[in-house]
Order: structure tokens, then C-alpha cells, then sequence
């Protein structure tokens, strides 16, 4: 998760027009819901995956890792779409029985779990590019753009910042229990996980505090006001955009 | 004497638990100056600079700004803290937002500046502090220096008559502490008026013109460096030690190896030339 931060504000595209990404990924992401076609899904999961790889440069194995994610819970979800109980046996590409019941996986619910498994791909590449290639205040300027009420918009970046807060003083407090064998046993990291909770607690709420009073002490008044930042629009950029719809397009066209 | 920016009559503070953090501490700080607070920990050197911010309201006693008393409704304070600016011991704590640059922002922003005057002051206090570079970065990817510089460009921005630096040098190496204190002098030679807190001697020697000593909330002297710091005695009743420079100068003096009639050095190089048969 930090990894993912880091190469957000590290990359190629970090400078590049946050709209502009923002418009190609829901660009992908739509058409490849619209469509619902494996094709257009294959196309887009390619294009990203090779923009994400080769263009932003992000590492095989991290990527990779990152697709694995959610993988816990697509892999499932597809199985259960697959499955037909009882399965007719002239449509059946596999066939289990269990007991009196014949469970098995027929060819229609095959295809449909095939495309349900392709869209999620490709909607996950497109979310982690944007993911990947936007650092957060990037993406406040979008949220505030898109016209979301101020307070949610704020309470996304505080919440942001406290996360990496949060676990620097988590951290803190596991390395000095550490030192002094405070995960030597067992019992030793029940008891240690124990007040670590309590004083992440009270280590919070004393910092919350403190931030309180920093904030006052610069006039704060109830908001967080923001400098609007400009960015460049690049022509180039809109052309790909163009062009990946153009592609996405022509691929829904196609059928295996 | 430009006249005295803060004026200080019988302030106390006692925190909830019941700990005296001022007892009746009476001082005046004057306006353009670089002053030191000093004191030991627990001295009262943090609570005395919440009460100057309004951030803590004292038991008893008066806070003056420019002859003025210090009031505590919304607009009063408002005023007061556009006008008085703080920098925190820990950056951690100040640094909210998820870059440099809106963090820099959020100050002269809630001072109700334009856009174009605002983004002025950003650009100001960024090239001051040396931090232009970061300016896209989360406060995450700093590093515990560069989050001093930032958190000292995030008060500069809304510039304040006074700046006040709590333990500005803490926990920073030698590298970062000079170009913090260089800055500080830079902030100062500009007309506003710097104080800083801090238990190291030989840096509010070096730095300050004006010295305050508080031991357990009280007043224990102020005045010139050069005064202050030769009454060995008080200062080790505060918990501080004279400035090593000074000790040095008093004992060459005591040995007669000083010219006749000069005055407490600040600079190493003031003591060599103030040597007997130097060249």
C-alpha cells in the first residue's frame, strides 16, 4: 500500500494533466462495461497493462502482486457464477457428482464467468492505473472538480495523511516493545498487541489534539481552503485517449 | 528602543492536573529583536508561547500586544494569531495536508487572501526556507528536517509580525540546526520579530540579542546575552550551563590573558582577537 503511494508520486505520468487521466481510465472502464464483451475487456486489460509496465515503468512483480489482490475474492465469485446445480449434461463441460446431486460447470455459465472474470481484470487495470500514475493531491483536485461537498473531499485527504501518521506511531511503539522482547512468546505479543492498541489510542487522540491547536494557531476556521492548481493539457495525450476508444470500439466488433 | 511588541503582567497557568506551568511570570519582549527563551524542561517555555497564540487562556494575569490587551473572542484571536505565528517542536504534528505546497497555502488562505496573492506569499516562503524543490511531495516523504523547513515555511507564508520557534533546533543534526538558525536570522533581519525556545546556552548566546531565563514558571532574569549569561550561579540553579565561549572567556580573563577593559566576545573569532600579544 505505501509501495502503491510511492510510485504514484514517482512516475512518468506524475506531472501529466489529472483529468486527462482521470478521463482515459473511465474511458476504459465504461466501454468495457458497456460493451461486456471479452474482446474489448482483453483489449483494455492489454493497453494497460502495457501502458502501466512499459510507459509508467512500474515493476513486473509489483504489479503483479497488486492483481493477485483481489483475486481472493474475484476467483470466488466467479466459481459460483460457473457452477450449475444439477448441470445439464449435453451443455456440461465438467461434470461433478456429489452424492444424488450432479454439480458441474455448463458451457453457458462458463462463458458468463469467463466475461464476468475479464471485465473485473480489466476494470482493476484501468482503477490501478489511475492508482498508480496520480499522486493524492492529484486526485483531491479531482474530487473537488467532480463537485463532491467540501467536507467529504477534506475528510478524504485528513484521512489520508492520518494513515501515514497512524502507522508511523504504530510502528514506533512495536519497535520499542520489540526491543525489549515484547514478541519474544506467544503470550509476550497478546499482552504487547494489547497496550499497543491502548496507546495507539491515547497517542492519537493527544496528536489529534496538538494538530488541533496548530491548525488554529494558522487562523483555522472550520475549513481547509486549497490553492487551485492549473495543469497543463497535453494534445498528445488526448490522442491516445482517442485513440484507445477507437480501439475499444472497433475490439466490441469482434467476437471469439 | 523600538518599545516593547508583548507585554506580559502576573501570568499564571495551571494544567488540568493541577501541575503550575507559569506562576506569576511578569516579562516584556522587545519589538524587532531576536529573543531566546531559556529555560530547563518543565520550565514553562511551551505553555508560555500557547498563552501568547491564545491557544491556552491563562488562570490569571494579562497578555499585551502593542499596549493592547489580549482578548479572547473569535475575531480577536484571529487577529492575534495573523499576526503572531508558531512553529511546533514536533513538524509531525503541523504538517496536515497531502502536499508541501497546500500545506504552505492553508495559512494565507484562511487569512482571506486572493488566489494571486496567496500563491505571492507561497512562492515566498518556499524560496526562503529552501523547500521550492518539495513543493509536490506529501509531508510523508520528507525527511524530519525537511518537515521543519516546511512547518517554518507554513507560518512564514501568513507573515507574522512575530514568529515564535518552539525548540526550533530539537532533534535536528548540526547541518540542519545552522541553516534553521541561519534562517531564523535571515526572518529577523527583515523587521519581525523572532523568539525561540531553547535549553542550549551556546546557541542562545550565539543567536539571541534579548535572553529570557524562566526556572518553574518564573521569571529568573532577561536582558542582553552578554549580561545574563555572566551570572554562572542563576543559570545553573535554571538547570543550564554558562555558554562554553563565555566560560572560556571569563577564565582567560582571570588568568590575565584578556586586553584590559574588553567586552564578553560572541564569536570565537571576537575572543582570539581580544587575546594578549595576538596577532
Amino acid at each position: 500500500m505505501f509501495m502503491l503511494d510511492w510510485y504514484a508520486h514517482n512516475n512518468r505520468l506524475k506531472d501529466a494533466h489529472p483529468g486527462e487521466k482521470a478521463v482515459f481510465v473511465f474511458l476504459c472502464l465504461g466501454l468495457c462495461l458497456f460493451f461486456s464483451r471479452e474482446t474489448v475487456s482483453l483489449a483494455a486489460i492489454l493497453l494497460l497493462s502495457i501502458l502501466i509496465l512499459f510507459y509508467v515503468k512500474i515493476p513486473l512483480g509489483f504489479y503483479l502482486k497488486l492483481l493477485c489482490l483481489p483475486f481472493a475474492f474475484l476467483l470466488p465469485g466467479c466459481l459460483a457464477v460457473a457452477l450449475e446445480l444439477p448441470v445439464m449434461p449435453e451443455t456440461a463441460v465438467l461434470i461433478l457428482p456429489v452424492g444424488p446431486f450432479t454439480l458441474g460447470i455448463g458451457s453457458a455459465g462458463l462463458s458468463l464467468a469467463v466475461n464476468l472474470l475479464l471485465r473485473s481484470l480489466a476494470a482493476l487495470c484501468a482503477l490501478y492505473f489511475l492508482a498508480l500514475t496520480t499522486p493524492f493531491d492529484q486526485l483531491g483536485w479531482l474530487l473537488r472538480r467532480a463537485k463532491l461537498p467540501p467536507a467529504v473531499v477534506e475528510l478524504t485527504a485528513l484521512t489520508y495523511r492520518f494513515i501515514f501518521i497512524l502507522y508511523a506511531t504504530a510502528q514506533s511503539i512495536y519497535t520499542a516493545q520489540a526491543t525489549r522482547l515484547g514478541y519474544a512468546s506467544r503470550c509476550n505479543a497478546l499482552k504487547s498487541l494489547g497496550s499497543l492498541a491502548a496507546g495507539l489510542l491515547y497517542k492519537s487522540f493527544y496528536r489529534s489534539q496538538m494538530m488541533h491547536a496548530g491548525l488554529l494557531s494558522r487562523c483555522y476556521e472550520g475549513t481547509f481552503p486549497t490553492l487551485k492548481t492549473y495543469y497543463a493539457f497535453s494534445p498528445r495525450n488526448w490522442l491516445f485517449v482517442c485513440g484507445t476508444v477507437v480501439l475499444l470500439v472497433a475490439m466490441a466488433q469482434f467476437s471469439f | 528602543m523600538d518599545g516593547n511588541i508583548i507585554e506580559i503582567r502576573d501570568l499564571s497557568y495551571s494544567y488540568p492536573d493541577g501541575t503550575l506551568a507559569l506562576q506569576g511570570l511578569s516579562l516584556a519582549m522587545p519589538e524587532g529583536k531576536r529573543i531566546a527563551v531559556l529555560g530547563a524542561n518543565g520550565s514553562g517555555k511551551t505553555t508560555l508561547f500557547l498563552c501568547l497564540n491564545g491557544l491556552l487562556r491563562p488562570r490569571q494575569g494579562k497578555i499585551f500586544y502593542r499596549g493592547e490587551e489580549l482578548r479572547y473572542d473569535k475575531k480577536s484571536l484571529l487577529r492575534l494569531r495573523s499576526r503572531l505565528g508558531i512553529v511546533f517542536q514536533d513538524p509531525e504534528i503541523q504538517l496536515f495536508a497531502s502536499s508541501v505546497r497546500q500545506e504552505v497555502a492553508f495559512g494565507p488562505l484562511n487569512l482571506g487572501l486572493e488566489e494571486r496573492e496567496a500563491l505571492v506569499r507561497v512562492e515566498e516562503a518556499l524560496c526562503l526556507t529552501g523547500t521550492k524543490d518539495l513543493e509536490q511531495k506529501a509531508p510523508h516523504m520528507l525527511s524530519y528536517g525537511q518537515k521543519k523547513q516546511v512547518a517554518i515555511a507554513s507560518v512564514l507564508a501568513m507573515r507574522p509580525e512575530i514568529l515564535i520557534g518552539d525548540e526550533p533546533t530539537a532533534w535536528l543534526d548540526r547541518q540542519h540546526a545552522c541553516r534553521v538558525m541561519e534562517l531564523l536570522h535571515e526572518i529577523s533581519a527583515k523587521g519581525t520579530t523572532v523568539i525561540i525556545s531553547t535549553h542550549d546556552a551556546d546557541l542562545a548566546y550565539s543567536w539571541a540579542e534579548e535572553v529570557i531565563v524562566l526556572q518553574k514558571g518564573k521569571l529568573l532574569s532577561s536582558g542582553p546575552p552578554e549580561h545574563v549569561f555572566q551570572a554562572g550561579e542563576m543559570l545553573a540553579a535554571a538547570g543550564l550551563g554558562q555558554p562554553l565561549l563565555l566560560q572560556l572567556f571569563l577564565l582567560l580573563k582571570g588568568k590575565g590573558y584578556i586586553l584590559e577593559g574588553a567586552a564578553a566576545p560572541r564569536t570565537p573569532e571576537a575572543l582570539a582577537g581580544l587575546l594578549k600579544g595576538g596577532s
